[in-house]
């Protein structure tokens, strides 16, 4: 027995003897294709996998619990820090929860310019998405041309909100900036050149018998499999359910603007990979129809809740009422009405929920996060056992996970 | 309601559609004939052919860091400025503490005291930029427009808390001299053209 | 005597594989950053020329750690053996008209059994570190060598049959357009089977950082490190210059015969490598098994049929 005083690490794979040729293999949490932090240990018979058993929790942060200790305005740079790829889109999913709680009314200009960003931040996710796991099967330019698209949008939202990575740029009650005069004419340009580099990408490993081959057939997930396992976004769309958030219960500005989405009903990897990159064609789409409206909206950015929001920083600086207000909502806190709600989007990786539960403090009484990708993870257990090693790293590429949101 | 009525429901059809996947063959003949068609087709040289044009066009994507730098835009948030106002010359902080109570890593620390003419002056000011997350919330707080971005990034430290104190922050007197202080377009920025949307404070209330 | 020690050693010998080898991962990386649209090395000497010499000088004066539990003869002494036997090959190529170090009358026996060799030499060392991973990419070096060594040799054999004999330097005086026209389905049934001898994309399966984080030579550092890397890269100057002695005809050219052709043919070899290398996904190992024994080795026993035909039409009497 182990002598608990003097604790050693206790490796399964040491000193155990057994008669079969199982070899236990710890997929660790450093390792070049993990995707983050993911621990995945592996009972393999001979490359084959026989048992699969994720073990998560390297990167918690404790995001839902700092929930309780900071005014609501303050934690939404702490959800940038979720899924950090595609941050706008976990900032939205907070704002829109609380706007739901207060009831707030969010002016046109803001709602056009928040769909922007979350639609530019699909297509960031779709790309990196699409970067890594052509890396893992061992395309390596495709990695280094998506990263290079990636980097215009980057380029974009850095001039509108100041960082590239973590943008909180989008406030409760809408957003604090307006965009800058370079970005509709930056979107345009490359909206015109992303139809042309989707292309080379379905070019180098659309029909390229050994993607093929990797991806046929692999990690397939039966409708049944998905639902029971809570999968949503592409993993469901490419399991045979039509279902997406942004047609079934729309937000924003959704019903507004056209655009379809791709399902398919094979529920392989291959499948998940054409979901993803018609995806990404229908996001530029949306864009598109997008610019127009702008220009026909009023420029009222946030609204008009003095109650919950401070006013712009011309009324603080000129209209002494307005000082007052901002005073006593920074120091204290805004209050909302006693309630819960729950609000789910449909962020790139999936179903994004965010369920709050205020009695009346500044402070929320509960936050629970719900991230798509910890659903996804869950899923491995039952999904990869039958697969060998190589299907290993190909199906955790396409399952998108990122490990900020599965930890939190 | 079960999958059945689930996928039976009543959705526009021309909302989904399906991926262009052709069906997996499952007859020994099928899977035959499609052998024999991936032999022959010629896709691997269509990927190579890709990868030689844009080899061929010879333009890098890449900055050589640090002989040349890529600019950055003027909304960046990076190592933060204190601006003076222009009229005076005067810092435009007033010691009001909010960007200190704002902070969501807690990370700005000033010290006020209330100076020989009955203003208050703030005498010490600092910014612990190994907890900074360069949220951007203090700038829009300030009610002043005092506390700003600016666009030093390079900030490398071999200590976990490093800060800037208020001497590095503030413009100094021969830059505002010159007119090079810049406003801050990012987060708290007041609108552009909005000198002419101010209104008069009610008087009567 | 000192002829033979001058051209074992330093021309075309030793030394001038050691040149070659670092010249060529110059190239590589240089090459492949211009496919990825990126600089490379640029910093250290004209075009980053010293970057290689700087990295391995540099690899020289680390530590070589040998973790707990290893075999003390496999772990250290196999990467000593194997850049021996990786630099032997190139003494049996002709460079130029009559400088050849080894001029035997089977040359390319040799030369298939001595780059067959390795990568058991490289499984050894796999399996001598105390790391599962290692042990699972020398299990995978062996399978795939095996497979590709098969379709290897029978298509390296297939000049052989051709002009009748197995001394390179023959082959290489009886070689022409029209023996080129007539060996090129074996030119690139070599060229696929080099791909899988050495460990290259789409066959990188040993290598697979992605999965089993570098293979066999995830214990090795420093000095080790620095051993096997050169014999990996003395096997890519071995096998290259193979192909172009068979195959293309090593020093002969457009109007004259010149060394300078020989080292084109050879860059032009690695740039094709290199293209494939950054276009190409990769294969699982069952896939690429089956891949070798289902498709390779009937087109290879094929090819062998094809080249005794056109012997008996064209080259009967050679």
């Amino acid at each position: 027995m182990q002598d608990t005083n003097r604790l050693r690490p206790f490796f399964e794979n040491i000193a155990f003897d057994r008669d079969d040729n199982e070899v236990i293999l710890n997929f660790g949490p450093q390792h070049p294709s993990a995707h983050g932090q993911l621990r995945l240990m592996l009972h393999l018979q001979q490359e084959q996998i026989v048992k699969a058993h994720p073990d998560v929790g390297y990167l918690h942060r404790g995001m839902e619990k700092m929930a309780e200790n900071m005014i609501y305005n303050e934690f939404l740079p702490t959800t940038d820090r979720m899924d950090y790829i595609a941050s706008s889109s976990n900032n939205y999913g907070f704002a829109l929860a609380v706007e739901k709680l207060l009831d707030l009314e969010v002016p046109r200009r803001a709602k056009v310019i928040r769909m922007m960003l979350l639609e530019t931040n699909r297509l960031m996710s779709h790309l990196f998405w699409l970067a890594t796991t052509a890396l893992d099967i061992g395309a390596m330019t495709v990695f280094l041309y998506a990263f290079r698209e990636r980097e215009y949008l980057m380029d974009l939202i850095e001039d509108y909100c100041g960082a590239r990575l973590t943008h909180a740029a989008i406030r409760i009650g809408g957003v604090p900036l307006d965009l800058q005069d370079t970005f509709i004419a930056d979107l345009k340009k490359f909206l015109e050149k992303l139809p042309a580099n989707i292309k080379d990408y379905e070019d180098l490993l659309d029909t390229n018998r050994i993607w093929l081959m990797r991806m046929e057939n692999v990690g397939v997930i039966s409708t049944d499999m998905a639902l029971s396992w809570g999968c949503t976004g592409p993993m469901l769309r490419a399991s045979g359910v039509e279902w997406d958030i942004r047609k079934e219960e729309p937000y924003e500005l959704y019903d507004e603007v056209d655009f379809d989405i791709p399902v398919s009903d094979k529920g392989d990897n291959y499948a998940r990979y054409k979901v993803y990159m018609e995806e990404m064609r229908q996001s530029a789409r949306i864009l598109d129809q997008l610019i127009p409206m702008y220009y026909e909206t009023t420029p009222e950015l946030m609204a008009h809740a003095p109650k919950y929001i401070s006013g712009s920083k011309l009324d603080i600086m000129t209209q002494n009422y307005s000082l007052m207000q901002h005073f006593v909502l920074v120091t204290q806190g805004m209050r909302p009405p006693v309630g819960e709600v729950y609000v789910a989007t449909e962020s790139p990786k999936g179903e994004l929920g965010f369920y709050i539960n205020s009695q009346g403090g500044p402070y929320p009484y509960k936050l629970k996060l719900r991230a798509p990708s910890f659903w996804h993870t869950g899923i491995l257990t039952d999904l990869l056992p039958g697969h060998y090693i190589p299907d290993v790293v190909s199906i955790i590429g396409t399952t998108n996970i990122v490990f900020g949101e599965v930890d939190r | 309601m079960s999958i059945e009525e689930f996928k039976d429901r009543n959705v526009g059809v021309s909302n989904y559609y399906q991926v262009d996947i052709e069906d997996y063959p499952t007859q020994p003949w099928d899977k035959f004939k499609r052998v024999v068609k991936r032999t022959f087709r010629l896709e691997l040289f269509v990927g190579l052919w890709v990868v030689m044009r844009e080899m061929i066009k010879f333009d890098i994507h890449t900055v050589s860091y640090p002989a040349e730098k890529l600019p950055i835009g003027p909304r960046y948030r990076a190592i933060h400025k204190l601006l003076r106002l222009w009229e005076s010359g005067y810092e435009r902080c007033i010691g009001c503490g909010l960007c200190e109570k704002i902070c969501i890593s807690n990370c700005i620390r000033m010290e006020t005291k209330i100076d020989e003419k009955s203003r208050k002056e703030v005498t010490e000011y600092s910014i612990n930029l190994g907890r900074c997350i360069f949220c951007g919330y203090c700038a829009e707080v300030c009610p002043e427009l005092a506390i700003v971005h600016g666009g030093r990034y390079e900030n490398a430290s071999d200590q976990r808390a490093h800060f800037v104190i208020k001497d590095d922050m503030l413009t100094p007197m021969d830059e505002l001299l010159t007119k090079q202080q810049q406003e801050f377009p990012g987060f708290g920025a007041v609108i552009p053209g909005s000198d002419k949307s101010v209104k008069k404070t009610p008087l009567a209330y | 005597m000192i002829d033979t020690l001058f051209s074992a050693f330093v021309f075309p010998g030793l030394l001038y594989v050691l040149v070659w080898t670092v010249g060529l991962f110059w190239f590589f990386r240089k090459f492949m950053a211009a496919l990825h649209k990126r600089v490379g090395p640029s910093f250290n000497g004209k075009a980053g020329s010293y970057q290689t010499l700087f990295d391995l000088s540099k690899l020289l004066t680390k530590e070589s750690i040998t973790p707990d539990g290893v075999n003390p003869y496999l772990f250290s002494i196999m990467p000593l053996l194997a850049v021996i036997i990786a630099m032997l090959p190139a003494a049996f190529i002709p460079w130029m008209d009559g400088l050849v170090v080894v001029d035997s009358d089977y040359g390319l026996l040799a030369l298939v059994i001595l780059i067959g060799i390795e990568p058991f030499l490289l499984f050894l060392t796999g399996f001598g570190s105390n790391n599962k991973y290692s042990f699972l990419g020398g299990v995978r070096i062996l399978t795939q060598s095996i497979s590709m060594e098969t379709a290897f040799f029978l298509s390296a054999l297939s000049p052989a049959l051709l002009f009748g004999t197995m001394n390179l330097t023959q082959i290489v005086e009886q070689s022409s357009w029209f023996s080129f026209l007539i060996l090129f389905p074996g030119l690139a049934m070599y060229f696929v089977a080099l791909l899988g001898l050495l460990e290259q994309p789409p066959f990188n399966i040993p290598d697979a950082e992605q999965e089993i984080v570098y293979g066999f030579y995830t214990e090795y550092s420093g000095t080790n490190y620095f051993l096997l890397k050169l014999a990996e890269f003395a096997e890519f100057m071995a096998v290259f210059a193979g192909a172009t002695a068979l195959f293309l005809g090593a020093y002969k050219g457009i109007f004259f015969d010149s060394y300078f052709f020989f080292f084109m043919k050879m860059l032009g070899i690695a740039m094709l490598m290199m293209t494939i290398r950054a276009a190409t996904p990769r294969i699982t190992l069952a896939q690429m098994l089956s891949f070798s024994w289902k498709y390779m080795v009937p087109l290879a026993l094929l090819n062998l049929a094809w080249v005794l035909f056109a012997k008996s039409l064209w080259f009967m009497g050679a």
